[in-house]
């Protein structure tokens, strides 16, 4: 049985919006790109069959919108939006700001690469497909995030939280 | 930076490594350090869990959401509870009808013969 736009949509709505926030660095924009999305999906289910790439194929969908996106703005790199995070509490806030402020500071293409790592859970093979290169390139960008990630979040209060949280969760 | 700690990158996300190369590494104490990191920066992200506002489902196109799709098939709530209430005193009615005795009715016919049975001596208790 096909896979209904509700179904993809319940699934992976909000993966596709955290990819969507880390690489543009608004809510309102990620918001409406991920609708894009979606709507998408819904006008043209039938040209998809793959079951298990779903994921894959939206990501590859949500990429394509935000490139066409920064292509018509001409945007800037994404800047830290305290708006995202203004609703957790303030240990986490501080947490959340970190890593945002510290993703934003990324080159766009690690960024990207460690995004779709971290956050989509694909594997080098399929975010080469995804960013249309090698899984080596792939594997040398995420770890260039990493280290600079690595960097910036070894501030002494959110390594000791980073820690904390780790061990709860 | 040396550049053979990208091998504690890729062991992080399973990738296929060379031993060789992962084994030098985690020799190195800078290396140790960096892998540590490494998973710290993984776990700061996995406490990544912001979604989209509410506003957001009120804008998405009702064929998206699986709430949407259910909501127009069901009934309104006060008529399913409406519903529910009539079909409990319905079947209530019915109990009582069938235990209920009436009294004009034949009472069960007498019996034309009784068996007995002894116990140890038709049947082993």
């Amino acid at each position: 049985m096909a896979t209904t736009p509700a179904e993809l949509f319940e699934r992976h709505h909000v993966a596709i919006y955290r990819y969507l926030l880390r690489m543009t660095g608004s809510r309102e924009t990620a918001e409406e790109l991920t609708q894009d999305v979606f709507v998408r999906v819904l006008k043209g289910l039938e040209l998809y069959q793959e079951r298990d790439r779903e994921r894959a194929w939206l990501f590859r969908i949500a990429r394509n919108l935000r490139c066409d996106l920064a292509r018509r703005w001409q945007r800037q790199p994404p800047s830290a939006s305290l708006e995202n995070v203004e609703a957790l509490e303030p240990q986490r806030q501080e947490l959340q700001l970190s890593l945002t402020r510290a993703l934003a500071a990324l080159a766009e293409d690690d960024r990207e690469a460690f995004v779709l790592g971290e956050i989509g859970g694909f594997s080098y093979e399929e975010i080469g497909v995804i960013c249309e290169t090698t899984p080596a390139a792939i594997r040398s960008r995420i770890y260039r995030a990493r280290l600079a990630l690595r960097r910036t979040l070894e501030a002494p209060a959110v390594r000791e939280r980073s820690f904390v949280r780790g061990t709860h969760a | 930076m040396r550049e053979d700690f990208e091998v504690l990158s890729a062991v992080l996300d399973g990738d296929a490594v060379d031993i060789g190369q992962l084994a030098a590494a985690l020799d190195d104490p800078e290396g140790r350090r960096v892998f540590v990191d490494f998973v710290k920066v993984r776990q700061a992200t996995a406490n990544d869990d912001i979604a989209p506002r509410g506003e957001f489902y009120d804008r998405v196109p009702g064929d998206l959401t699986l709430r949407a799709r259910t909501k127009g098939r069901s009934l309104p709530y006060p008529l399913a509870a409406a519903a529910i209430l009539l079909a409990m005193l319905f079947g209530s009615m019915l109990d009582l009808n069938v235990s209920r005795q009436d009294p004009s009715a034949p009472g069960p016919p007498e019996p034309t013969r009784v068996l007995r049975f002894e116990p140890g001596v038709d049947w082993q208790p």
